[in-house]
């Protein structure tokens, strides 16, 4: 019989240098205030340790296609982490 | 701390304008992450059921549709199936989130018919041109339904257990079904000891709380090629793959042939032997002591027939499966072009207006008519825009059958009526055309009438203006002859003074 996987979102993120990277989406999350949006993804890198890396970038949608943008500010790049926190307490 | 929340990410393509910042988990936070992920996504699906499901359960057809057929079936039948094909799609998404694969191959297309005949077993009238499925039936079938997805599903895991006991039993071998039972259930006790053991950990893991030094942070730099590390699959959910077959052949890989499970000879009591000597009853220890050989060929051979068996099973598994999976991709092909020619034909009917709706598939049945004629009535073609009463008369006598007769009968009321419409409409061109004539004509004659007026205003502006300068004229040469006259007398007294 066969399996069929489980689905997982996967992206292409294309680089300002124009090469493509495939990345799977872990979640995308949105502040009530401001109203920013932010996409979680990973590149299934595990270290010696096994700890996994994730990578998190604001998502900017105001020409139309979703553009990925660094997190500058320290204080908003606290608030990702306060939420990533949160989100990785077992429910 | 509830100020954020949790979005569907839908895009396929980003583009990325600038570093990322990256941040690092445990694996057991990792997991709880993706945990989260999808339980909000498993709810979001569930709503979309709800609505898919409710959409399907109240869908209303006229009689057109219910009577229609294309390719022996209604158009209502395939409206009603697009609709619990979005039923279906939701709900293996949901049988992936939840269970991490689907065991049927083709769910969705085997979901969406068995839905759509349980539903339009109970579509009927329930109003005038109206057919739909009645409310109090609709209750009784989404509480049924619910119970139903239980039932089969028990019903799925009852059916495997019952293979896997089936399996074993159907293996044959030289030693005692009873003993195979008791061999297995042995080993299958050692392997799940082992997964509690391992349960345990995990567990004494999750419940530690997540440090804050155990999260590091760095601001990510494209240049810095050493911070990479080689990608890795990583599954954060697996699912154990469950296969009578795998089953058993690991049960068996991992039973131990020096082991004391099957070291063991059978416990008999005793075992009759008749020798030339004397006629004694060896107990089983000495049995035992002398039948060491025979006890481990009896275990080489028990593993290598099971394996045998096991082998022959998965092949015949694998060309049922090649032979099926064949059939079943020629039935979606088919299927996916079906469906297209559905969704374009509701797609145009949506997109019309009602009354160009009706008149396409007036023109599509009686399309569909004539092609039925030509089959029956051998090749006669008509053409019925050009006919007089004569020659549809005479059509008529050819036909064979009364529907074809309806048919066309129909379709010379609804040219007669186009034809009255059209003369209408060209009788009121005709008098608009009249209308605009003369209004254009009156104009032209008023245009006339200014222009004729402003050439005699010209005119006589012209007679006035010649008879002022002949006067001017006149003025001018009396000025001159006076200037004259009163020079030639200056001259004269000039003269006369000159000469005193």
């Amino acid at each position: 019989m066969e399996n069929q996987e489980v689905e997982k979102k996967m992206m292409s993120i294309v680089t300002e240098d124009g090469s493509v990277e495939e990345v799977e989406v872990i979640l995308a999350f949105e502040f009530k205030d401001t109203k920013k949006e932010y996409v979680i993804y990973t590149k299934n890198e595990r270290d010696e340790n096994d700890n996994i890396t994730v990578y998190v970038s604001h998502v900017d949608r105001s020409s139309g296609e979703p553009n990925l943008l660094g997190i500058e500010d320290e204080e908003e790049w606290n608030r990702v982490k306060d939420v990533l926190r949160e989100l990785s307490k077992p429910e | 701390m509830n100020n954020f929340e949790l979005k569907d990410f839908d895009y396929k393509v980003s583009k990325r304008h600038a570093a990322e910042r990256k941040i690092k988990f445990k694996n057991v936070s990792f997991l709880n992450f993706t945990n989260r992920f999808k339980n909000f996504l498993q709810k979001r699906l569930e709503k979309k059921l709800e609505k898919a499901t409710n959409d399907a359960m109240n869908s209303k057809f006229n009689k057109f549709e219910m009577e229609t057929t294309i390719d022996g079936k209604t158009i209502a039948d395939r409206i009603m199936k697009s609709r619990t094909e979005k039923v279906a799609k939701i709900e293996e998404k949901l049988i992936i989130l939840g269970r991490g694969k689907i065991e049927k191959r083709n769910y969705i297309n085997t979901r969406a018919i068995k839905l759509k005949e349980e539903m339009m077993k109970y579509v009927r009238k329930t109003g005038r041109d109206i057919y739909s499925i009645p409310e109090e039936i609709k209750e009784n079938m989404l509480n049924g339904t619910e119970k139903k997805e239980i039932n089969d599903t028990k019903r799925v895991i009852d059916e495997e257990t019952i293979k896997l006991q089936d399996n074993l039993k159907n293996i044959e071998t030289n030693v005692n079904e009873e003993e195979i039972t008791a061999v297995i259930n042995q080993s299958l006790n050692n392997i799940s000891l082992e997964n509690d053991i391992n349960v345990a950990e995990t567990k004494q893991s999750v419940d530690k709380v997540f440090d804050e030094k155990e999260m590091e942070d760095s601001n990510y730099s494209l240049s810095d090629e050493s911070a990479i590390s080689p990608i890795k699959n990583i599954k954060p959910m697996e699912f154990p793959a469950f296969s009578p077959v795998s089953v058993i052949e690991k049960k068996l890989s991992e039973v131990d042939l020096n082991s004391d499970v099957f070291g063991n000879s059978p416990k008999i009591d005793s075992i009759p032997v008749t020798s030339e000597e004397n006629n004694v009853e060896i107990e089983s220890e000495e049995i035992e002591r002398e039948m060491p050989i025979i006890a481990e060929e009896r275990k080489i051979n028990y593993y290598e027939k099971t394996k045998d068996d096991i082998k022959k099973y998965d092949s015949l598994m694998d060309e049922l499966k090649d032979t099926k999976i064949n059939d079943i991709e020629t039935a979606e092909r088919i299927r996916n072009e079906l469906e297209k020619t559905e969704n374009e034909i509701i797609e145009n009917k949506n997109n019309l207006s009602e009354e160009e709706a009706l008149m396409l598939e007036k023109e599509f049945e009686e399309n569909k008519q004539e092609e039925i004629k030509e089959e029956t009535s051998e090749n006669i073609s008509f053409d019925y825009s050009e006919a007089t009463a004569r020659d549809i008369d005479k059509a008529i006598s050819v036909t064979k059958s009364p529907k074809d007769l309806k048919a066309m009968m129909e379709r010379v009321r609804l040219l007669q009526e186009e034809e009255k419409r059209t003369q209408e409409r060209a009788e009121q061109a005709e008098k608009q055309k009249k209308a605009k004539e003369q209004e254009f004509e009156e104009t032209a004659r008023k245009l006339q009438a200014y222009g004729d007026d402003l050439e005699q205003k010209c005119t006589i502006n012209a007679e006035k203006e010649k008879q002022t300068l002949e006067e001017a004229k006149e003025w001018d040469q009396a000025i001159n002859s006076m200037l004259q006259a009163m020079n030639s007398s200056s001259n004269i007294k000039d003269n006369n003074i000159k000469k005193k």
